[in-house]
């Protein structure tokens, strides 16, 4: 009977204990405590469930950093009407930690920058009779400062999703749905380059220099050079409407995932073509939009009985995924 | 291939990890209900979580009651509480 040195030449490594995934694809060894042939592989993109906020009802919040070191915070609280969380969390890719509380409660506002230098602004408190605002409030590490406030009041813009801190844009939004592009350079906003189309509750993503707009109540896909936005090579392929989530690094490297009606579809853009990729596993919208397209986070959000989810559920976005297989043979 | 269903309670982290999602279909529903992909993978998941097995008829009518529940909680909304939600909930079939 053939033998693998008898066919590769070579014995197999044996380990005690299986290596890192990431660093050994292709990889084969007998993991000697398990009496086991292994291997590594590169799999596709995928979710996978990460820890539960501690916010439980929560949906639309602010949100920035990257899926290691994530803020979410503020946000709709149910039942409603009732003030907005006022609560902020950040999570470490395992767990969700409660820290110091935002100054103006508020929800379908944005964020970005890291969790030493973050920002979160705009955004509406769903107490009863409350308006939008322009608040705008600075992270440092250990509490939120109010600082210069937006130009325009308003909600459901689509927002970078920068970790070049603290600097942002917000585009569109509503009420009206318009087209106004603010952006934000660490000391105060200034209204630059309207968007073409008009729309609210899409994904946004990269930073002032190099941004992306997708989806929304007018589904459109536009790409923002620093100066002005212009449409893009293609517009997104799925259906994502309102409540979309999006990340990513810039306008040629972006994602964007569920929205409404409530699916977990996600789709990444590479600056000239969307690709559907693995869904999340809940259908969900208002989402954080949280990393990049090799690592994202999705916390909260609405669920699929249109009312946020109760646990605070979060999926983590992984592409590509590496993964150690034990042969077997049948 | 046929899906199989179940209810579970997603405790947060590693409920389900990104092999499992390269393994198996899997998706999530009110009710914590889960339908997953009828394999050895699925299968294995659905005892590693404490799954309760569920016919495709008792896993839609956990989702039915939810739906329907929601529905009566947003007829009974204020209409200014209407305006922030994203419309009434609406019943599904599942996968």
């Amino acid at each position: 009977m053939a033998n693998y040195k008898g066919i590769k030449g070579v014995k197999t490594q044996s380990l005690a204990s299986d290596p890192t995934a990431a660093d050994t694809v292709g990889k084969l060894w007998y993991n000697t405590a398990g009496y086991a042939l292994k291997y590594s592989a590169e799999g596709d993109g995928a979710w996978a469930a990460g820890g539960n906020m501690n916010m439980p009802y929560v949906a639309s919040t602010c949100c920035f950093g990257t899926q290691s070191a994530g803020m979410a915070a503020t946000g709709y609280r149910a039942p409603s009407p009732v003030p907005s969380q006022v609560n902020a969390e950040t999570y470490n890719g395992t767990a969700w930690t409660e820290v110091n509380n935002v100054n103006n409660g508020r929800y379908g506002g944005g964020g970005s920058g890291t969790l030493t230098a973050g920002v979160i602004y705009g955004g509406v408190d769903n107490a009863a009779g409350s308006t939008w605002g322009k608040w705008t409030e600075e992270y440092d590490g250990t509490s939120f400062t109010e600082v210069n406030l937006m130009n325009g009041a308003r909600q459901y813009f689509m927002s970078s999703t920068s970790t070049t801190v603290p600097t942002a844009f917000a585009v569109c939004g509503t009420p009206p749905i318009g087209t106004l592009m603010e952006t934000y350079d660490g000391t105060s906003w200034s209204e630059v380059g309207n968007a073409n189309t008009a729309t609210q509750g899409g994904a946004g993503a990269g930073t002032n220099a190099s941004g992306l707009k997708v989806a929304g109540s007018v589904s459109s896909c536009e790409s923002w050079n620093g100066t002005s936005w212009t449409e893009a090579a293609a517009n997104i392929g799925e259906a994502h409407g309102t409540q979309t989530s999006g990340c990513g690094a810039s306008n040629t490297s972006a994602m964007c995932y569920g929205g409404t009606p409530y699916s977990g579809l996600t789709e990444t853009w590479n600056g000239s073509t969307w690709t559907a990729v693995a869904d999340m596993a809940t259908p969900t919208g208002g989402r954080t939009g949280i990393g990049t397209t090799g690592s994202a986070l999705a916390g909260g959000g609405w669920g699929p009985t249109t009312g946020p989810t109760s646990n605070g559920e979060t999926e983590e976005w992984s592409d590509p995924v590496y993964s150690i297989k034990t042969v077997t043979v049948s | 291939m046929a899906n199989t269903y179940c209810t579970a309670n997603n405790w947060g982290k590693d409920f389900f990890t990104h092999e499992d999602r390269n393994d198996f279909y899997l998706s999530g529903h009110a009710g914590n209900v889960w339908v997953v992909g009828n394999n050895a993978a699925g299968i294995s998941w659905i005892n590693r979580v404490s799954g309760t097995a569920k016919l495709k008829a008792e896993a839609q009518a956990i989702v039915d009651a939810e739906v329907e529940k929601a529905q009566a909680d947003y007829d009974a909304f204020s209409a200014e509480e209407k305006l922030q939600r994203p419309g009434r909930p609406k019943k599904y079939t599942l996968p």
